[in-house]
């Protein structure tokens, strides 16, 4: 089948190797628009170059995008991305690694794949580049989405490019308004009365939507740099590069290699978490819930709230709260991808023994690929679910054990949790979320993660404003 | 460019690889191509062959005898000192290469690679014998 044939019906061609079709689906949901054909792991057949194409009568299979698993043999994924990458010339490759120790995501581009993907961590990065790049070979016909905040578009104004809203039970977006439409207070409200606080434009539109938001921006600030929007995906992809990245140099990273990496994470959190004005703190939580949108969304939220709930109490120190807010869950590469991608109110007992493994996994990652940091950071990564009633882990720490920072970055945590779009469950606002956390703790007398007075100011701050 | 009779010797141990390079020598217009899985065979190969093996295309990283130490074994044989020899390297190991010139390679190639690569590579190594 010609390419131009494929395109016209959407069809792409897609080669998976060792790894499951369901699977591949369940991961990219975009596949639902693509033929599939799959075969197992079987490098001769690759170099012989007889693949053939069932759908094509027996005629040469030319792949237009390949997902590669880790190899069942001695064979490493670099001779792998070798091979393939000579035996397909053209073709989009990615790479999914499940043992961190296979994963080089530098070598692994360089060897021939377009990127490489470490699991779980990194499940959302693969499903949004997949989409992608569906959105070029189908020449747009599969959509490529990022969501954008809803605070960066200003009623009253005309809308830069298509915006859309995304369903997350069927995985659908929906058109909500056309470019050139003039934004309006309804239609605001209306997104706000469903509690959605970003919305979709398509990947191409970014930059067009990036220069609206941020001339809005400057509207108020006119020092801005960045609207929240692109300073939100600067921090999003700086993440990625900076904690998937550090696994590249495996067990021969230098202390240079991870003090590096440590100074490259304040520095995008000086500019895309601290760098706003303080007075719009209140504004800057609500704009920055939302659903899940990448695998490093929950970190970077954690980091966001963190820092903004250390400023706004002057309490903790907000750098370094952001920093433990990024680095807390790394150790969940190491947890098993079954218990790692479940929700926690679904783990069974041998879920939660495995689960909080996650911490001491966490300071053990960190130690391996030399992340020094200071004494404070530390404490809040390992004590970010030691709980104030001493019902935590791993240490069952009492509460003046607990750091200040600690107890920010599990309020963050939860308050990330709780917030978010779950399947089958209400999104709570900030004070909805806040006040029932307060009356679990206080009256209905269930764990008390954090001081209980820490909350009330957090609540008196939203509830005042 | 060589000569399509000339007898090839591609040396590698992944077969896949091995195949895949012996597919692009067929294609670039070589007839005569052998193979061996790794350095020992390959030396093996190099002092049985009753044609003699006109080029050696062999991969650097190999159990028993790596590409290196074939190349400097070759070197080191006055039957063989002569023997065109083009080292497939993958990025890791590209940074060694100043070692294989010190050993008298003719010529390095980096995985992954296409045919052209490949005749560029052959072509230079054939230019510089022919010089």
């Amino acid at each position: 089948m010609a390419r131009a044939e494929k395109i016209a019906t959407s069809s792409i061609s897609l080669l998976t190797v060792g790894l499951d079709p369901d699977e591949v689906r369940s991961l990219v949901h975009a596949f639902e628009y693509c033929k599939v054909e799959h075969i197992d792991m079987d490098l001769n057949k690759l170099a012989s170059g007889a693949i053939e194409s069932a759908a094509d009568g027996g005629g040469k299979f030319t792949p237009d995008l390949l997902i590669c698993g880790e190899p069942k043999s001695a064979i490493s994924l670099n001779e792998i991305a070798q091979t393939i990458r000579m035996t397909f010339p053209n073709v989009i490759m990615y790479c999914v690694c499940r043992n961190r120790n296979h994963y080089d995501r530098k070598q692994l581009v360089k060897n021939g794949f377009n990127d490489a993907f470490l699991f779980p961590m990194e499940a959302g990065a693969l499903r949004r580049t997949v989409f992608g790049a569906l959105n070029k070979l189908t020449n747009g016909i599969v959509k490529a989405y990022r969501p954008v905040r809803l605070a960066d578009i200003r009623p009253g104004t005309a809308l830069p490019c298509k915006i859309a809203i995304y369903l997350p039970v069927n995985h659908k977006y929906v058109h909500f308004l056309n470019e050139d439409v003039i934004f309006t207070g309804p239609h605001l409200e209306k997104l706000r009365s469903h509690r959605i606080s970003s919305v979709y434009v398509q990947s191409d539109d970014l930059p067009a939507f990036y220069a609206y938001a941020v001339a809005g921006t400057r509207q108020v600030d006119p020092d801005a740099k960045l609207s929240m929007t692109e300073r939100r995906h600067r921090l999003e992809d700086e993440t990625r590069r900076l904690l998937g990245g550090m696994f590249q140099a495996g067990n021969t990273v230098s202390i240079e290699d991870g003090r590096k990496t440590i100074e490259d994470l304040q520095t995008a959190i000086q500019r895309y978490v601290l760098d706003f004005p303080v007075h719009e703190l209140r504004f800057q939580i609500l704009s920055m819930m939302g659903e899940m949108e990448d695998s490093y969304s929950h970190v970077i939220n954690t980091a966001i709230y963190g820092a903004l709930f250390s400023i706004a109490l002057q309490f903790g120190t907000p750098g370094d709260i952001a920093l433990a807010g990024l680095l807390h869950d790394i150790g969940i590469v190491d947890i098993a991808e079954r218990v790692a991608l479940k929700a926690v109110p679904e783990h069974n007992e041998e879920d939660t023994a495995l689960y909080r493994k996650h911490v001491e996994a966490t300071v053990a990652v960190m130690q391996e690929h030399k992340l020094t940091v200071m004494g404070p950071v530390m404490k809040a990564v390992y004590q970010h679910h030691e709980y104030f009633d001493s019902s935590g882990y791993p240490a069952a720490m009492v509460k003046a054990g607990i750091s200040k920072d600690a107890q920010i970055v599990t309020l963050a945590d939860h308050f990330d949790y709780s917030t978010r779009f779950v399947p089958g469950q209400p999104v709570l606002t900030p004070e909805e979320y806040l006040v029932k956390f307060k009356k679990d703790m206080l009256e209905n007398g269930r764990y008390t993660p954090v001081d209980p007075e820490l909350v009330k100011k957090i609540l008196a701050l939203f509830t005042k404003q | 460019m060589f000569d399509p009779k000339t007898r090839v010797l591609v040396v590698d141990d992944m077969t896949t690889m091995r195949k895949l390079v012996m597919k692009i020598c067929t294609d670039l217009g070589l007839t005569d191509i052998t193979e061996a899985a790794d350095g020992e065979k390959a030396w093996a190969v190099i002092n049985t062959e009753t044609k003699p093996i006109g080029l050696v295309i062999s991969d650097w990283n190999m159990p028993h005898l790596t590409g290196l130490d074939l190349l400097k074994r070759v070197r080191a044989d006055a039957r063989h000192k002569t023997l065109p020899f083009l080292l497939v390297t993958a990025e890791a190991e590209a940074s060694q290469v100043s070692e294989a010139v010190k050993a008298g390679v003719d010529n390095y190639i980096v995985k992954p690679f296409n045919a052209q690569t490949l005749t560029e590579k052959l072509e230079a190594i054939y230019k510089k014998r022919s010089s």
